[in-house]
């Protein structure tokens, strides 16, 4: 999953305009979703990207960059 | 099995094991391995209770409970009773700085910590830890504590703040005549299972989501993940019967329902999002019979077929939930509770209750409307006292009475009816109690004059905390005070991050003595906006999440 392709799944799940996010902000500030969006957001991501994130950290995955990092060291591994 | 009689939870979780035996008790979604019988968790206990005794043959003392919700969640907590002595359960997404305080209000020499828990360990500095591989090891040593109804089985706190920490004692008659109560008018039995996704550590789901269903040998299974997509998956697999919810999880559930909707073509998911009384409207006016299979058994095959309660507690809920969830054969139970009143006073299934009712107080609580319409509580679930706060349990208690701080009706039938909030503990729509001043050390800033966080209600019902900043000069723009809020925000703790701020330009009211009207400030925000667009009740201001 590239940057594109994250950036469009998250639009889809969350309703929001994702273009002018950084991969360095902080999803839930910048696009003011509340705690259910931002967990279904990683749920797409695990969905799509074939990946599951900790569930004892689900609240390290704030930024696109975090995500992509996320999900590229799992599919190296 | 009768717990009618039973007013101590080690004879409760005596009788549990003799009449459930091997049955499952308690599992662990996510990992198979951890299952415990009703017998099981007895020995457990009682090996944990030879073990903290072995370290501290004391019995009366407080023992801190710090771990994510779990099968051993409840042994260890078993485990400080059977010793004789007090559970103090704790949530662990709390701020270290926070723990510690508490932990030191309480007088915590011992903790049992859980392995998400292990980096809270700095809050615990020259106390004994312990894990539960520790404390479930070794001999079971007889140990002849003896534990009497009316000692206090459980301190639960109620505020997180460091200067005013509040902690509710409650005792094993307490929680056993809650349990009583709640018992009488509902039941579940052995071929119940109840997903746990909730922290174990709010008596909401302590005494619901664990000791009803282990009172009737249900099963209880551990989420042990937020993950939506990860609940509804664990709602078919370990064919659920019942969960305990805040209304996060109702969402899911409707979100569902909308996805279904969408696929057959019955809403464009282009338009945005369908608000959910529209839902419930075109549901009960709208579709067929057999549109409503095709969405009923959509929504099933998502997340199973046994489901068929959610209870949702601790937090308000649009009405139009209950019958959208209806439709697809899934009862929204109700109820108002309060932790010094261990905690349920009332309970009802939406279906059966009037618009915005919270259903009928419990057969053995009595509840009556003072004449400043605050709602006061009576009966044996009601809280000991204060931990160490004689004056605050002066405050509310009287001749048995507890006064619970909120505004409420009955009706002519005997349903309760919340109207507002009295006191100035927040209930955010997570379910969390939080009280202004545990906030409010986190947005000061040498920007703002001062400020105040006080909860103006939403539309759902539920108290949004809000912070009311006043700038330090007119001269500073919105723009530059909206991002002073940010970055005080960011830099909050997770559960003390409010949601919006209003910018006030007059001084705060306060009383003689220089307190904060913080109730005042919000109230008369309420009825301007209420006299600007007539009928809503949300306030205006920078909503940032």
């Amino acid at each position: 999953m590239n940057e594109n392709e994250l950036r469009d799944l998250l639009t889809r799940v969350s309703g929001r305009d994702l273009s002018k996010a950084t991969l360095n902000d902080d999803l839930v500030e910048t696009l003011d979703l509340d705690s259910l969006t931002a967990l279904r957001m990683l749920a797409a991501v695990e969905k799509y990207g074939g990946v599951r994130f900790p569930d004892d950290q689900l609240d390290h995955y704030r930024t696109l960059g975090q995500i992509i990092d996320f999900v590229k060291k799992e599919n190296k591994s | 099995m009768k717990t009618r009689e039973i007013n101590c939870l080690l004879e409760f979780l005596a009788h549990a094991s003799h009449c459930y035996g091997e049955n499952t008790a308690l599992q662990h979604a996510n990992d198979a391995g951890r299952d415990i019988s009703f017998s099981e968790l007895q020995l457990q206990a009682h090996l944990g209770a030879a073990c903290l005794t072995r370290l501290d043959p004391v019995e009366g003392k407080p023992v801190l409970l710090l771990m994510e919700a779990c099968p051993e969640w409840a042994a260890s907590f078993f485990a400080i009773l059977a010793a004789g002595k007090i559970a103090v359960p704790l949530v662990i997404d709390m701020p270290v700085e926070e723990i510690a305080g508490l932990a030191a209000h309480a007088g915590i020499e011992t903790a049992i910590l859980g392995q998400h828990a292990r980096h809270l360990t700095p809050a615990l500095k020259g106390c004994r830890t312990l894990y539960p591989a520790d404390l479930f090891k070794g001999d079971l040593r007889q140990h002849n504590t003896r534990v009497a109804a009316d000692d206090t089985a459980v301190l639960a706190f109620t505020s997180g703040s460091t200067r005013q920490p509040r902690a509710v004692e409650l005792t094993h008659a307490n929680l056993m005549s809650n349990l009583n109560g709640l018992r009488s008018v509902r039941q579940a039995g052995p071929n119940d299972v109840f997903l746990s996704v909730l922290p174990p550590a709010h008596l909401f789901e302590l005494t619901v989501g664990l000791l009803a269903p282990l009172s009737c040998g249900a099963t209880i299974v551990y989420a042990g993940t937020h993950m939506p997509n990860r609940i509804l998956d664990y709602m078919r697999d370990f064919e659920i019967t019942h969960t305990l919810a805040v209304p996060a999880l109702v969402e899911s559930l409707y979100l569902e329902v909308l996805f279904q909707l969408s696929e057959a073509e019955i809403i464009d998911p282009s338009r945005g999002r369908q608000q959910v009384a529209e839902t419930a409207r075109r549901i009960q006016y709208e579709l067929s019979q057999d549109t409503l299979e095709k969405i009923r058994l959509g929504t099933r095959s998502r997340f199973g077929f046994s489901l068929h309660t959610l209870v949702v507690g601790g937090a308000a809920i649009e009405n139009a939930y209950s019958q959208v969830l209806k439709a697809i054969g899934i009862n929204l139970e109700l109820g108002y509770g309060l932790t010094e009143a261990s905690p349920i006073v009332s309970i009802g299934l939406a279906a059966d209750c009037p618009n915005e009712s919270v259903g009928k107080p419990l057969p053995n609580i009595d509840v009556r409307i003072d004449e400043g319409g605050e709602i006061l509580v009576k009966g044996r679930s009601v809280m000991k006292r204060y931990f160490k706060d004689p004056s605050s349990t002066h405050d509310v208690l009287h001749d048995g009475w507890l006064r619970t701080g909120d505004r409420g009706k009955l009706d002519s039938q005997g349903f309760l009816f919340i109207e507002g909030r009295i006191k100035e503990a927040m209930v955010t729509r997570s379910g969390e109690t939080i009280y202004p001043d545990e906030v409010e050390c986190y947005y000061a800033h040498p920007m703002l004059a001062e400020s105040c966080v006080a909860a103006l209600r939403g539309e759902d019902g539920n108290d949004v905390p809000t912070l009311f900043a006043i700038p330090a000069s007119d001269d500073i723009s919105d723009e530059q005070l909206d991002e002073v809020f940010k970055g005080l925000k960011r830099n909050a703790p997770n559960r003390y991050k409010v949601p919006q701020m209003i910018r006030l330009n007059q001084a705060l009211p306060r009383t003689a003595t220089g307190k904060v009207r913080r109730r005042l400030v919000a109230e008369s925000l309420e009825q301007r906006n209420s006299v600007l667009d007539g009928h809503s009740r949300r306030s205006r201001g920078t909503r940032d999440e």
